[in-house]
């Protein structure tokens, strides 16, 4: 399953409706600081990353398509 | 030497207002009513009419009846709006006090987080001059301006707190780390300059800012903070007996429960839904109440949490 793909269903799962990959998470109000935390998590599990320092930028997680583009970046650059 | 607590005193009001009858509730949109409603605070302190610097005179007058002890240093933690600009409203406490021979400061600029700072600064100044016995620490919680609803943050209680760190004092300060990150330092802000303060309003530049980028860096910190200060110890997360935070909301203890795998002690649920956010003055006042009544006992490890929005993390250990 591609990165994209997951984040719709996480999302759907955790919102109980569905998402569109370019669709503004922040604009909908379902992120509460507590669902911050579970994204966040989630996607470090998930993709063997460690979201730090600059990447927990507000635009890195406004969209499913940002979160996948953030991602990737994180493993490319992990070694 | 180890450096800890000598006494703590907290000055509350009978008088309790429930959140629901707040003037300000009426004029307020739909969201933030629906915040002040379910943020898990019931009633808030009121001490009507008192200014910062009054409230937190009278905390060391009392406290300073208990323990007569002339201190060395008496450090205010700064409040949200200075009674006075250009004067000195620590320098009122200390006349207030007859601390004559008391050299007077105000710590500032770091919200809630400045008890910890200033606790921990206090620790410093003790352990660098061995002359210095004692360092007496204030602060006062009144609201920026006329309103108390703080969305989507707190909602503002009053009250002030007075404490004493002493050589030999309990609990002792084990081990203490403190951080900002100044790219938050205009995330909330009241325009001061151009209206009467019965219409300071506090601004939030970025609700979701705050809900998701400060509360992911706030993880990354605290998470951090914890483990050096438990590594600085020498101890191990599970021989810590209690955590405790700030009061800001019944949902940001589950926030940082999960966070840091560290239940926080119910004493700060009952604090916050009585009292509402008394700002720096939370964990002193958790602090003293878990001593009262938490069943602890000598020896006991307890952490202290404290954040604030400017942005600012502190974690402290204390040992019983």
């Amino acid at each position: 399953m591609n990165i994209s793909t997951g984040l719709l269903e996480f999302l759907a799962s955790r919102t109980k409706r569905t998402w569109e990959p370019d669709e503004d998470l922040f604009a909908s109000g379902v992120v509460s600081s507590l669902f911050a935390l579970e994204l966040v998590v989630h996607l470090e599990k998930a993709y063997g990353v460690e979201v730090e320092g600059e990447y927990l930028s507000l635009e890195n997680f406004r969209t499913v398509n940002a979160m996948e583009k953030m991602v990737l970046e994180l493993q490319a650059a992990t070694p | 030497m180890s450096i800890g607590i000598g006494s703590i005193h907290c000055v509350l009001p009978d008088t309790l207002v429930p959140v629901a009858e707040l003037p300000e509730i009426e004029a307020l949109g739909h969201e933030e009513v629906e915040f002040a409603r379910s943020c898990g605070i019931e009633t808030i302190s009121e001490f009507d009419g008192l200014a910062s610097g009054e409230l937190a005179s009278r905390a060391c007058l009392e406290l300073l009846d208990r323990e007569p002890a002339q201190p060395d240093l008496l450090l205010m933690v700064g409040s949200r709006a200075p009674d006075v600009l250009l004067g000195s409203d620590v320098c009122r406490v200390q006349a207030d006090t007859k601390l004559t021979n008391t050299f007077a400061f105000t710590v500032d600029g770091l919200g809630c987080t400045g008890s910890s700072a200033a606790w921990a600064l206090g620790r410093d100044l003790l352990l660098a001059d061995p002359a210095k016995q004692s360092v007496l620490i204030t602060h006062a919680s009144r609201p920026t301006g006329a309103d108390r609803v703080r969305f989507p943050v707190t909602v503002i209680g009053d009250g002030a707190c007075a404490m004493t760190l002493v050589r030999g004092g309990r609990p002792v300060l084990r081990a203490h780390r403190m951080a900002t990150d100044g790219t938050f330092h205009d995330l909330f802000g009241v325009d001061y300059k151009q209206t009467p303060w019965y219409e300071w309003r506090e601004e939030c530049a970025s609700p979701d800012r705050y809900r998701f980028e400060l509360a992911l860096h706030s993880r990354m910190r605290l998470g951090k903070l914890v483990k050096q200060v438990l590594a600085d110890a020498g101890v191990e997360r599970s021989d810590v007996a209690a955590t405790l935070m700030q009061n800001v909301t019944a949902s940001a203890y589950d926030f940082y429960s999960s966070l840091l795998d560290l239940p926080i002690h119910p004493v700060c649920g009952e604090n916050l839904s009585r009292y509402g956010h008394l700002g720096a003055m939370d964990v002193v006042l958790n602090l003293d109440r878990l001593l009262a009544t938490g069943g602890l006992a000598k020896g006991d490890l307890v952490l202290v949490l404290n954040n604030s929005p400017v942005a600012a993390w502190a974690v402290t250990l204390w040992e019983l």
